[in-house]
């Protein structure tokens, strides 16, 4: 193998790493604090295809489009939060996981009513089309521009979580919520940010891979199990963890993809059983 | 008075099940298509339930066993020549085999985790069947078709899923009420207080996962066997999410109900589907409101009834 062309699988391996982070990001998130697995995550990200294209065009702005988009997805997950997953806390977790898959129903059948069933390719803007020249190879400015993105966002989350007092809040509630509570802080609203958050992040998601697999009622919930398999190698509960793990399932399928094609399908699973069988709270979950 | 009582106690079941044994009679024969299904569906429920409702284990990968059980016999009908009947203990072994195994692989793990693990398991089962290494012996999407038929006539093969379905039903009442089951219960409520007081939690929910995947793989071979032909489908996690959805609907802890959500579920498919095209949405809608409002499912509704009634 030349180096020319390991760095090509390399720099593609890594940004299907950061999508899949992009993905995953929302979910883990959520999942962190709430300890509400959300199965409608995938639906999420679907529907942050469809609003942000739709909006794009409606606008004719890529960044307002995409960022008006997040912002609508984020609060349909509030909103999702604040009247349906609060009835259920302190309950059987078992009833929130139940709920969250029956809004996959909602969700999806809502987008084939007013976009119809059939599939939509999505064409990219002119200044994410062609390529540029990496160590003499060609590569693509979309690729590029999702490094960015995907760089700036787990910039923004780390700062977020860790430079401000929110941030403080969230990372003391995952740790402990009764005694944020007897500090005086009003949880609940903090769980409607955390929910918020990750709808905006399921939608820059959904946006973005949008450009990959075209626009169909399908495309949130064939990436849900990736999703929940990224969370779960990375250690249900730990953010970081699910970024390193969306990285290393990144690198598995694009090389298993390059040496033995067909097992690429399969990549997540064997990564996920041999993380699992060595470390069975994932890559930096606690038990 | 006694007898009163029990009298109208299983007075609605006795008349549901004479109209059953009677639909043969007067129906026609996609009527009759449709029973079978339901029966083998609740079939599959009530194994689910066994799972969810009285283990309070939230499997996402059921259909695996259900698959297994179809694949196994319709494998050994076409290439090995074995009657239906003689499939059966392979198919008993070999549900049991897997769920030892998934058991032992995924149940050390939290509950979500092992709700995802089994996601993962029953999609990774799926592509096991429909890749191209085992094409040759699974007929990969096409699936496996003209098994021998095991009766003569449909009526027969009705009745066949008929009795199918009220021994399994006997059978899970026998084993819920029995102390393994109220042991599983207890776990269900309280599994820290099952612990300390010296039950080996880990082995009664491999017991239960043993015991229910047995069942679903009989429900399997038992479709193929009506159906003449198997689908990679039926390992897919469509077919889980049908069970699902039949459980919860119905009413999980019950097994009576998942066998009512199973005859909802399948009626819904076969007739609301060509009206509606969103009939999903409103089957959604009615998911959340059910786990909303309503955790014991429809028949909790019944229950709720009955109990006032009682009362007053």
């Amino acid at each position: 193998m030349t180096s020319q062309l390991f760095v090509n699988i390399l720099l593609s391996a890594l940004s299907l790493g950061v999508i899949y982070f992009l993905l995953s990001s929302g979910f883990a998130l959520v999942f962190s604090l709430l300890r509400v697995s959300n199965f409608s995550h995938g639906s999420l990200i679907m529907w942050g295809a469809y609003l942000g294209v739709y909006l794009v065009k409606a606008l004719s702005n890529f960044t307002l489009g995409l960022v008006v988009s997040a912002v609508v997805i984020g609060i349909l997950l509030a909103l999702v939060e604040f009247f349906l997953f609060r009835r259920l806390y302190g309950g059987n977790p078992l009833f929130e996981l139940l709920l969250t898959f029956g809004l996959i129903y909602i969700l999806d059948e809502a987008v084939k009513l007013i976009w119809g069933a059939a599939m939509i390719t999505v064409d990219k803007p002119l200044f994410l089309q062609g390529t540029v020249m990496i160590y003499g190879e060609p590569f693509a400015v979309l690729r590029l521009y999702i490094f960015g993105l995907g760089a700036f966002i787990c910039a923004a989350l780390y700062f977020l979580l860790n430079k401000t007092k929110l941030g403080l809040i969230i990372t003391a509630g995952i740790e402990n919520k009764e005694m944020v509570r007897a500090l005086g802080i009003n949880i609940n609203k903090v769980f409607t940010f955390v929910c918020w958050l990750g709808g905006f992040l399921a939608g820059i998601a959904g946006f973005v891979l949008a450009f990959f697999t075209g626009l169909s009622p399908e495309m949130g919930t064939n990436q849900l199990l990736n999703v929940l398999v990224i969370v779960v190698v990375g250690g249900l509960g730990s953010f970081m963890g699910a970024a390193i793990a969306a990285i290393i399932m990144g690198l598995a399928e694009a090389f298993l993809g390059f040496y033995l094609p067909e097992l690429a399908i399969l990549s997540s699973f064997i990564v996920m059983f041999i993380v699992l069988g060595i470390k069975p709270s994932g890559l930096l979950g606690e038990e | 008075m006694f007898q009163s009582i029990y009298l109208r106690k299983y007075c609605p079941v006795c008349i549901l099940i004479i109209i059953l044994i009677l639909l043969p009679l007067f129906s026609s024969e996609y009527v009759k298509v449709v029973a079978m299904q339901i029966f083998i569906f609740g079939v599959f429920a009530i194994s689910y339930d066994i799972l969810l409702g009285y283990t309070g284990i939230a499997s996402f990968g059921h259909a695996i066993f259900f698959g297994t059980g179809a694949y196994v016999t319709a494998l050994l009908m076409l290439k090995s020549g074995f009657s239906f009947w003689a499939t059966l203990p392979f198919v008993v072994i070999g549900c049991a085999v897997i769920g030892l195994l998934i058991g032992l692989l995924t149940l050390r793990f939290a509950t979500i985790y092992f709700t995802i693990v089994t996601l993962a398991l029953g999609q990774f089962c799926y592509f096991l069947l429909t890749n191209a290494l085992t094409y040759q012996y699974t007929g990969g999407d096409d699936g496996l078709h003209g098994l021998p038929m095991i009766l003569q006539t449909k009526n027969q093969m009705y009745y066949l899923a008929f009795a199918f379905l009220l021994v399994i039903f006997f059978l899970a009442k026998k084993i819920v009420s029995s102390p393994l089951g109220t042991t599983l219960v207890a776990i269900r409520e309280n599994e820290f207080r099952a612990k300390m007081i010296g039950y080996n939690v880990l082995n009664y929910r491999l017991i239960a996962l043993v015991i229910s995947g047995i069942m679903a793989g009989l429900a399997g071979s038992m479709n193929a066997a009506i159906l003449r032909s198997v689908f990679p489908g039926f390992m897919g996690a469509g077919t889980t999410i049908d069970v699902i959805l039949m459980t919860i609907l119905g009413g999980m802890g019950s097994l009576l109900g998942p066998v009512i959500g199973a005859a909802l579920v399948i009626i819904c498919q076969q007739y609301l589907s060509s009206y509606f095209e969103w009939w999903l949405m409103i089957f959604g809608i009615i998911f959340v409101l059910v786990v909303l409002f309503l955790p014991q499912g429809l028949i909790g509704i019944f229950y709720r009834f009955r109990g006032r009634r009682n009362t007053v």
